[in-house]
């Protein structure tokens, strides 16, 4: 019983950190595109 | 900055990290594939044990391909109904790969199979793409070039829509009708290649996606990154939980990567869809070179490896480990994995060994870091191509507006 929740615990520790360096690449990606289009001079998305 | 990276056991500059992710990211989003044939390989010549290198490739692939579907999908370029269609038919199409190679696996050697075979995929599709590029461009005059954007639906694909076997279903982002049953055929097959060759497959995905289901290039590029998205999720959770992903190494490439990304993806406005092929096509026949020099340095393993394994296998510390915390593995793995934590012994047996295995011992590595370096300098100069192009392209469109 302790095992399965040791695995799950350990299972749900790398989701989270998973999920979380993801988070970051999500805000670097959207503060990299919006001084992109501001170097370059394009508008948009 | 030198980085310890404790899982791995590998220092590190930062910058490296970064400038890798980066380049990959540019070449990702501009190309709609995951790149890990370009990855693995540098990070093995930075020092990565190759588990580790492969672990870390895949949690990087999936954050980078994350952000490129999401920006491909703003500009209209990821056909989601195709692609779940498609993910539905690699998913099956890579568990018979999966299960082919360990029946080749039981039966003989089956590295030679699966690197001659990885090779003659790469040079058959990247001489037909670049036959295609010269056919499309050859004896038209520059007025034309300038119309002639994308190379247009392919026979083998208009056979491919006459097909009438229901359901049909309407792609309306890749503009016809086709049916369902095509869709998971065609990505069965391709599912099929690449867990055979043990890759994740985009740069067979994307060429299927132009020339046998028929999308424009940008379509294939975007719906090709989506599966690449959801494939590389699976694969950085599972290595995860196997311990096997440096994730400090992941972290830092993904920042690289993240801003790569968003010059690879707006890069495919401004690029016409023929030159994309015609890049794609030379980035596969470079991956085939380095897969060439792999082979190469997989000859001089061959020269030393039969008595490393045999001294392994006799080893006392190896047989208590591998009868306590390996005893899961498979004999081959347990062997491999013994030489990768006792890296210290394993010197020390090569210290012992006479001139030629010595010899073979470094033929291999050079052989391996010749492989890295050409992946890493394709990378450098590919994402630079593209990045000049893309300015190219935005400083034509400002001229074209301010002419107006």
């Amino acid at each position: 019983m302790e095992a399965v929740v040791e695995k799950i615990l350990s299972i749900a520790y790398i989701a989270i950190f998973l999920i979380a360096i993801f988070g970051l690449m999500v805000v670097v990606s959207r503060v990299s595109n919006y001084l992109i289009r501001k170097i370059l001079g394009i508008g948009g998305n | 900055m030198e980085m310890y990276l404790p899982i791995a056991g590998v220092e590190i500059m930062a910058w490296k990290l970064i400038l890798l992710g980066f380049t990959v990211g540019v070449i990702g989003g501009f190309f709609g594939i995951g790149g890990a044939f370009m990855v693995t390989p540098a990070l093995n010549v930075f020092g990565f044990p190759m588990a580790y290198a492969i672990g870390t490739d895949m949690a990087h692939i999936a954050g980078k391909s994350i952000v490129a579907t999401a920006k491909h999908r703003k500009f209209g370029n990821v056909d989601m109904v195709l692609g779940i269609i498609m993910i539905l038919g690699t998913a099956i199409g890579i568990e018979l790969g999966a299960t082919f190679i360990m029946w080749l696996e039981k039966v003989g050697r089956v590295d030679a199979v699966v690197r001659y075979t990885y090779m003659a995929l790469l040079f058959g599709l990247s001489t037909y793409m670049l036959y295609e590029y010269i056919k499309l461009t050859r004896g038209v005059t520059e007025e034309k070039k300038k119309v002639v954007t994308d190379a247009g639906t392919s026979g083998l694909a208009l056979k491919m829509h006459a097909i009438k076997i229901p359901p049909m279903v309407h792609l309306k982002v890749s503009g016809f009708t086709i049916s369902v049953w095509v869709i998971l055929i065609v990505a069965a097959i391709t599912g099929f290649v690449a867990g055979f060759l043990g890759v994740g497959g985009g740069f067979l995905r994307m060429p299927a996606l132009m020339y046998v289901i028929g999308c424009p290039t940008r379509v294939a590029v975007g719906t090709d990154l989506f599966e690449v998205m959801v494939s590389g999720a699976y694969g950085a959770f599972t290595y995860a939980i196997k311990g096997r992903v440096e994730l400090v190494a992941a972290v830092v490439m993904l920042i690289g990567a993240s801003v790569g990304a968003q010059f690879g993806t707006l890069a495919t406005q401004y690029v016409k869809g023929l030159k994309i092929r015609l890049y794609f096509a030379v980035t596969m026949m470079l991956a085939g070179v380095s897969v060439i020099l792999k082979h190469i340095a997989g000859t001089h393993k061959d020269v030393y490896y039969p008595s490393l394994s045999a001294w392994v296998k006799t080893n006392p510390n190896f047989i208590e480990w591998a009868q306590t915390e390996g005893a899961k593995l498979s004999a081959k793995v347990q062997v491999r994995d013994w030489i990768l934590f006792n890296k210290d012994a394993v010197k020390g047996w090569f210290a012992t060994q006479p001139d030629f295995i010595q010899a073979a011992r470094a033929s291999e590595a050079a052989w391996n870091a010749y492989s890295g370096y050409l992946m890493l300098g394709a990378a450098c100069g590919l994402s630079l191509l593209i990045i000049v192009r893309m300015i190219q392209g935005i400083s034509l469109e400002k001229k074209m507006k301010a002419g107006k």
